[in-house]
């Protein structure tokens, strides 16, 4: 093996990643904080992809700054989006037992592919381009686009690690996460917390639908192939924890990257069967706490 | 090894091999020849060979000729990720049932469609039995799922007993492993395509030494790879086949795909993922600049419009490897300005939907012509509108026009014969189109490409 092929395999494996981290940190987040299992957090995933698409195709056309205005405008819709769906509805289901919140949120799941077909049509949606350009590595080509995706992702959860750790409403959440009750009697606003908390994992999802699909495409249906993946993500590295997402979509990534260029039949059954393995020996994941049942 | 439960109709001597194939020809060269006078003179007279077989076309009903509507069943998929599959089928069946009836229909009866959602995977043999024994359908058109199209055997064979006419799914096992009665295919299957491209790769690509493949992994990909890797061999002894790569249907990144093959240093890449995956695979090995170091890329399934649009022109390689795609039927082939059927069929398609038809209308179209073909041609012979055996009878060996150019039911294997062509991608911007389109079209002549009946390179069983 080359090092060029070496190289541009670890820079695909590394984009893959990215995107899997940017989706399964949002579910990780959303379970984390609110033991919330959102199935439909895949399908917002789907509407970033495809507002990322309208801003850069249809309105600013395919230009850097069509692309870039495409990200920022995915990040705030699907935060709005996500606020409004937990007020809407999960919230009533709050005292609710969770097997409803999960028939709800596959019902939404449902109905948005449903939503983007009849907004954009079932068709396949093509970015004709990719901006900034390509550089050579030996004879192969790397899009700057995908180089540009890994480090947007990496500043994603670095700036995720800051809020956690370092700002009063990232340590709030973590404190309503761990006891609500307690937090909101030590007068936390845990309601505002926790819509906080689910459009900032819905707008990550979001945000991640409007980075691949410049390389990925945008489809109906395309939320359900990424909130599958993004469940294994977040079982190898931990329900959660935002550590966890980084380190269970690297193994993912990596898995995936070693069989396609081994063995591509198993491409697909390698991170399940990881997944598995993690699940028998560690049950919380890598990087999971043991999780407290609430009432 | 090959097909097991062939009839002994099958095991035709090389004699009467030549002869069939003979015989095909010259329905073709008629049908080529009436198809073009018919384009030429009758200014887009969209019948005029079929209605120069029926002495009673238009009038009224007969005594013998039942007077309610023929009801003809279809059934594609209406709904779901390939619900515009159906939907283009159906636009084109209705375009061609609204002719014949503004006719006078068929012998004087109209045509009544129904249909059903091949998506409703639970219900897919019910709903077929459904249409013919509660809803009163007398003939099926459609099916595009290949594992249907084999699953639907038994039923349409033993159970229903009533004509099948498949338009799109394309497995050899449905025509050439085993003598059908009742199922007929109208459109090209797969293995005639791979057959041509083996071709396309020794008159274009003498020099190719390394061939990879990168397919969908399923019977389709696997069969598709063999049938082209074998003819190939044959034909070019020295050539090297890389190691075959298959992937997941519905897979959205390629790009660890694409460096490992451009890794293996392929001078011809053969891929037969379609759809979706076909555009989404080409878009990103043109981002990772595959066709900057290959000689040519093959794709049978890429002269699909929706697939095409999916790409868009400015994927379209300027310079590099020749794009070669090919289809079952392409809206410009044969050329509007020699072929009048092909043109008035394009242009009431767009006008209705407002798209360039796709491959599946052009074949599910030509379906509807062949039934009324057959019908005529029955009551020409008999005198009476026929009942099922009479109608699989008139079927074998009808020759048909649709927008593809005439197509020859050979009645060995109820598969229909017409051309196979191989075209290069161009961008149809400066065209007039508005996504890629096939230019430099290679025609390979159906009695050359097509294998003799029943003889598959597929594993039947």
């Amino acid at each position: 093996m080359s090092i060029g092929y070496a190289l541009v395999q670890t820079i695909n494996t590394l984009f893959y990643a990215s995107i899997l981290f940017l989706i399964a940190s949002g579910l990780s987040l959303i379970y984390g904080i609110m033991r919330i299992l959102n199935l439909a957090h895949g399908s917002f995933y789907m509407l970033g992809a495809y507002i990322g698409y309208t801003a850069a195709m249809l309105w600013i056309g395919p230009t850097p700054a069509g692309f870039i205005a495409g990200f920022i405008l995915s990040l705030a819709l699907l935060a709005a989006i996500g606020a409004l769906t937990e007020r809407t509805l999960i919230r009533p289901l709050y005292s609710k037992p969770p097997e409803l919140q999960l028939l709800l949120t596959f019902a939404l799941m449902i109905a948005l592919d449903d939503v983007v077909k009849m907004i954009w049509g079932p068709e396949y949606k093509s970015f004709t381009k990719l901006p900034w350009g390509y550089i050579s590595i030996g004879h192969y080509n790397v899009p700057v686009y995908m180089l540009v995706v890994i480090a947007s992702s990496t500043m994603v959860g670095l700036l995720l690690w800051w809020f956690f750790a370092r700002t009063t409403i990232g340590k709030q959440m973590r404190a309503a996460a761990y006891n609500p009750e307690i937090a909101a009697a030590l007068g936390m606003n845990t309601d505002l917390l926790f819509v906080s908390a689910f459009a900032l994992g819905s707008a990550l999802s979001g945000f991640a639908g409007a980075m691949a699909s410049p390389i990925l495409t945008a489809y109906p249906g395309m939320g359900t192939d990424a909130i599958v993946l993004s469940f294994a993500v977040i079982v190898i590295g931990g329900m959660g924890s935002i550590l966890g997402s980084v380190v269970g979509a690297l193994i993912a990534a990596i898995a995936r990257t070693v069989m396609v260029i081994v063995y591509p039949l198993l491409e697909v059954a390698l991170i399940y069967i990881v997944m598995i393995i993690v699940l028998l020996v560690k049950p919380t994941g890598l990087f999971g706490k043991e999780i407290v049942e609430r009432r | 090894m090959g097909c097991d439960n062939l009839s002994e109709k099958s095991n035709i001597s090389r004699r009467e091999f030549v002869k069939i194939v003979g015989a095909g020809i010259a329905g073709l060269v008629v049908g080529i020849g009436a198809g073009y006078v018919a384009g030429r003179g009758g200014g887009g007279k969209t019948v005029t060979v079929t209605k120069t077989a029926s002495p009673v076309g238009g009038k009224q009903p007969g005594p013998s000729i039942p007077s309610k509507p023929l009801k003809i069943g279809y059934m594609y998929f209406m709904s779901g990720p390939f619900g515009t599959y159906g939907k283009m089928a159906g636009a084109a069946l209705e375009i061609a049932r609204d002719e014949i009836n503004s006719m006078g229909g068929i012998l004087g009866r109209k045509i009544e469609l129904i249909n059903k959602d091949e998506a409703d995977r639970q219900h897919v043999i019910d709903n077929i039995v459904k249409m013919v024994k509660d809803e009163g359908a007398e003939i099926l058109v459609g099916i595009d799922s290949s594992g249907d199209s084999l699953k639907l055997i038994k039923t349409i064979e033993q159970e229903l007993q009533v004509p099948l006419i498949v338009t799109h799914a394309a497995t050899p096992k449905l025509t050439e492993c085993g003598k059908r009665k009742f199922i007929f295919r109208i459109s090209m299957y797969e293995e005639p395509i791979d057959l041509a491209a083996a071709r396309l790769v020794k008159e274009y690509y003498p020099d190719a030494k390394r061939v990879a493949n990168i397919g969908p992994d399923y019977a389709y990909g696997w069969d598709s790879w063999a049938v082209f890797s074998k003819r190939l061999k044959e034909l070019m002894p020295g050539i090297e086949f890389l190691e075959p790569i298959y992937v997941k249907l519905g897979t959205t990144d390629y790009t660890s795909y694409i460096d490992k093959i451009i890794s293996m240093k392929p001078d011809i890449v053969f891929s037969s993922l379609w759809g979706g995956d076909a555009a989404t695979f080409f878009k990103q090995a043109a981002a990772k600049g595959l066709f900057k170091i290959v000689k040519a890329y093959i794709n049978p399934m890429l002269g699909a419009t929706d697939t095409l649009k999916a790409i868009g022109d400015s994927n379209v390689p300027s310079s590099g490897a020749d794009i070669w795609g090919s289809g079952r039927y392409w809206f410009l082939y044969p050329p509007h300005d020699v072929y009048t059927l092909n043109k008035k069929f394009v242009e009431k398609y767009k006008g209705k939907t407002g798209e360039y038809p796709p491959y599946v209308a052009g074949t599910s179209y030509t379906a509807l012509y062949a039934i009324k073909a057959a019908i005529e041609r029955a009551y020409v012979e008999l005198g009476k509108w026929p009942d099922v055996d009479e109608f699989v009878k008139a079927m074998e060996g009808i020759v048909v026009a649709g927008p593809m150019g005439p197509v020859y039911v050979r009645p060995e294997d109820h598969q229909g014969m017409y051309y196979v062509y191989w075209g290069k991608l161009v961008k149809g911007g400066p065209r007039g189109f508005p996504f890629p389109i096939l230019g430099d079209l290679s025609i390979y002549d159906a009695g050359e490409i097509f294998p003799p009946p029943f003889k598959t390179l597929v594993k039947c069983s």
